[in-house]
């Protein structure tokens, strides 16, 4: 069992799409919550192989797309600061801030290192004991506590040259922001699997029992993405909705509760600006007072100008599953996977990278 | 345009075609170069059959060792296999060299000797070269550009300008293995790989090919960029659909393991040691068995045809039976986390 | 929103640990996932395992879709109560 090729077969797949198929009357508008999923529903092409009742659209769910521009140009700012070493993870190089991208700061000189781990960011940090190493803490519940790790144990082998820039976002919160603006009717929610491997299957208890609307927490492979679609579309036709944890090897209700411990020690639950959302209240994570030395906010203050959006670029919109790519009048006019304005069209997991690369022919 | 050279420039993408068209072919007018193909060929004068080629090649790649090969002999098959993707018998090399102040000579020593071995495998000479050093700092350990000339026998036309629609889609063996080669010795990801890099000249097994069954339109290697990239190179010089199975494509299972890790694609990734053949239906059989006979070409497989439809654009028949655009890379392929 | 991917643990020092993933190996962290044993399947995110896999209900799910039809998918969906409202027992997946 290698947990990858078994939950890819195709003629269980083709099985699952019959099932929806039959169970699937009338129309539903369903929210893949998680950038995983977009690409994952694209690199198989699920989308053109689903009844014409099932349509999907992309949430807020990938920690590139929602960082804020001016969270962005505070990093770019940061990267030009002399001698220090910004660490990101690959994903941020290429998001237009409001003027150029870490690679372009990489090209200008700055000392701009991609990294796969927290930790990969902590030993070049020890590496470089005299020059600050600042690195820019993205992503939702999944890899927040996988920075307060390495934010304790840089505390524990004081390593004093190691900051991050916490731009990390909570979930729960963004999709009832989604829900409350009530700018798209939707009739279910594919819960993302690995925030739910942290936070459980609970956190999401509150869709079917305040909205009405059911979740169905989704792997990444194509059948765990078409066995949550199923349940999604059983649940509203017999009109029962629940959080319905179709990635059980993975989640559990509780969560992890080791992560939520740890995430819970070093951060403190505060305002977020996300982008298309606006600033969404109690949405991020900030530093505790005893680990604001680790704050690069604090430490390294920098002047940004007010950051605007590129003008005409709707990714806010896309965003919160308002409009559809080929809506938005950028979209591969002006706005391409080589030369992208919006980050949904930087990010793999954006919504128009995706649409761009794995559009139907 | 930006402004500046970018990294991602240099990753065989949609950048880069952008950089040699607004930059490189502004300015330098040869039809010759305009024909875009792995290297340049033409005939002395009207009055001799023969056709030359010609191809150059600069190699920066980091690290410098590799598992399955150096820099040293990438530089030697990476300008024999440009020879050999328009059908020529390689001759002659030229090599030169910008070495960084501080480079111990025991590696350049051991670099020349790999290029002298692969040089012999590949049965060429290296006739000409040069040699510079730079200051501590202004390069990186090692940067080599090998240029080479071949002949193109008789009645050999191959381009990626000549694929035909009803042809077939042939790829000479598994993907990506160069590329997460090196990518796992890079800074930062540190994760080891069990296979090697493919990195292997191509010519003998091009002659095999071509003693089998003339009627090859097209040969390229799948470098910088991976096969996608390759693919839509051809689709568009040829103006013409290319259909592929994804299925049918060869991913060996630790290649596909790293890539879902790093969240990196194989098709995407580089190989130096793997070609990509479109040849005429009557040809398939014999040249995939021709193929298949070499130590290159063991695990030949036919992955997809042309068509007339959607000409330009390459189309991937999923695994469950959808179909969507394989496109052509457009920065580099930079791990993600999401 | 989280690329991660199965491995299985091939050693545990202290914190850290060794996972072979078809072939390929890397040094992780097990500072989330404490109960993680050598032999295990983690879910492994930015260098860290994020969840022990639970062969079983993996095992479970597959059989699931070996034998789905019309019948099997309607009465698991019965028995898949709302988490908030559990059911009595819970011999298919979906705890």
């Amino acid at each position: 069992m290698k947990y990858i090729d078994e939950f890819r077969d195709p003629e269980k797949a083709q099985r699952l799409l019959h099932l929806i198929h039959k169970r699937s009357t009338h129309p539903v508008r369903l929210m893949e919550f998680c950038g995983g999923h977009t690409h994952a529903i694209f690199k198989f092409g699920l989308r053109q192989l689903l009844p014409c009742t099932v349509t999907l659209l992309s949430g807020p769910g990938c920690p590139v797309c929602v960082t804020a521009s001016s969270d962005l140009d505070r990093a770019i700012a940061m990267a030009h600061l002399p001698g220090v070493i910004v660490a990101t993870f690959g994903d941020m190089m290429r998001v237009p801030g409001s003027n150029g991208t870490l690679q372009d700061a990489k090209a200008q000189g700055a000392d701009v290192r991609m990294v796969y781990s927290s930790l990969d960011a902590l030993s070049i940090a020890r590496a470089n004991p005299d020059r600050p190493l600042i690195f820019l803490a993205i992503g939702f519940e999944t890899t927040a506590p996988t920075v307060a790790a390495a934010i304790l144990q840089a505390q524990e082998e004081d390593v004093d040259n190691f900051f991050i820039l916490s731009l990390h976002k909570l979930t729960p919160p963004a999709t009832k922001a989604i829900l409350d603006a009530g700018e798209v009717n939707l009739s279910g929610i594919i819960g993302p699997g690995h925030v739910t491997t942290v936070i459980g299957a609970d956190s999401w208890n509150f869709l079917p029992n305040d909205y009405g609307i059911p979740c169905a927490i989704a792997g990444f492979e194509p059948l765990d993405i078409l066995w949550a679609i199923y349940a999604l579309v059983d649940m509203i036709e017999a009109h029962t909705p629940a959080v319905s944890n179709r990635y059980a090897r993975s989640v559990r209700p509780e969560g992890n509760r080791r992560a939520q411990e740890l995430m819970d020690q070093v951060f403190q639950i505060g305002p977020a600006e996300w982008r298309g959302l606006g600033v969404v209240p109690s949405s991020g994570l900030l530093l505790r007072e005893q680990y604001r030395a680790f704050d690069a906010a604090l430490h390294f203050p920098v002047q940004i100008s007010p950051s605007q959006e590129p003008a005409g670029c709707r990714c806010g919109e896309v965003l919160r599953g308002v409009t559809e790519p080929p809506q938005c009048p950028l979209f591969a006019r002006v706005c391409t996977p080589e030369h992208p304005i919006g980050p949904c069209m930087v990010s793999s997991e954006g919504a128009c990278a995706a649409y761009m690369q794995y559009s139907e022919a | 345009m930006a402004k500046e050279v970018l990294l991602a420039h240099g990753s065989g993408g949609k950048l880069t075609h952008d950089l040699i068209r607004n930059v490189f072919l502004k300015h330098f007018r040869s039809p010759l170069l305009a024909m875009r193909d792995d290297a340049a060929v033409w005939r002395h004068s009207s009055s001799t059959e023969v056709q030359w080629a010609l191809t150059t090649d600069s190699y920066v790649i980091q690290p410098i060792f590799f598992p399955g090969g150096d820099i040293g002999k990438l530089a030697i098959c990476g300008t024999v296999n440009d020879l050999a993707m328009v059908g020529a018998q390689p001759l002659y090399l030229t090599a030169s060299f910008i070495l960084e102040e501080g480079l111990p000579l025991s590696d350049l020593e051991q670099i020349v000797a790999s290029m002298a071995r692969t040089a012999d495998e590949a049965g060429v000479e290296i006739i000409t070269g040069d040699t510079k050093v730079v200051d501590r700092g202004n390069a990186d350990q090692i940067f080599i550009n090998t240029a080479g000339v071949g002949i193109v026998p008789k009645g050999v036309h191959i381009s990626g300008a000549n694929a035909q629609p009803g042809d077939v889609v042939i790829l000479s063996g598994p993907i990506g293995l160069h590329g997460l080669a090196v990518m796992s010795q890079r800074e930062g990801l540190r994760f080891s790989f069990p296979l090697h890099s493919d990195c292997a000249p191509l010519n003998s097994l091009v002659a095999a090919m071509l003693q089998a069954d003339m009627r090859i339109h097209c040969l390229r290697d799948p470098t910088r960029g991976g096969l996608a990239t390759t693919l839509n190179e051809l689709a568009a010089q040829s103006q013409v659909g290319i259909e592929i199975e994804e299925a049918r494509v060869p991913i060996p299972e630790s290649v596909h393991a790293a890539c879902e890790l790093l969240g990196i694609d194989a098709f995407y990734a580089a190989n130096e040691g793997k070609l990509v053949a479109i040849v005429a239906p009557e040809a398939e059989s014999a040249i995939l068995a021709a193929m298949r006979r070499h130590p290159h070409g063991r695990e030949t497989v036919t992955i997809g045809h042309v068509t007339a439809a959607h000409p330009g654009k390459v189309i991937l028949h999923t695994t469950l039976g959808a179909h969507r655009i394989l496109d052509m890379l457009a920065g580099a392929q930079l791990p993600r986390i999401c | 929103m989280c690329l991660a991917v199965p491995a299985r643990i091939l050693s545990i020092e202290g914190q850290e640990a060794e996972v072979d993933f078809s072939g390929v190996r890397r040094r992780i962290s097990v500072a989330l996932t404490p109960e993680a044993r050598v032999g295990d399947y983690v879910v492994i995110h930015t260098g860290f395992a994020i969840s022990v896999l639970d062969e079983a209900e993996a095992l479970e799910t597959l059989k699931l879709f070996q034998e789905l039809d019309e019948f099997t998918a309607q009465m698991l969906q019965d028995t898949d109560n709302p988490v908030s409202q559990s059911a009595p027992n819970h011999e298919l997946s979906g705890k």
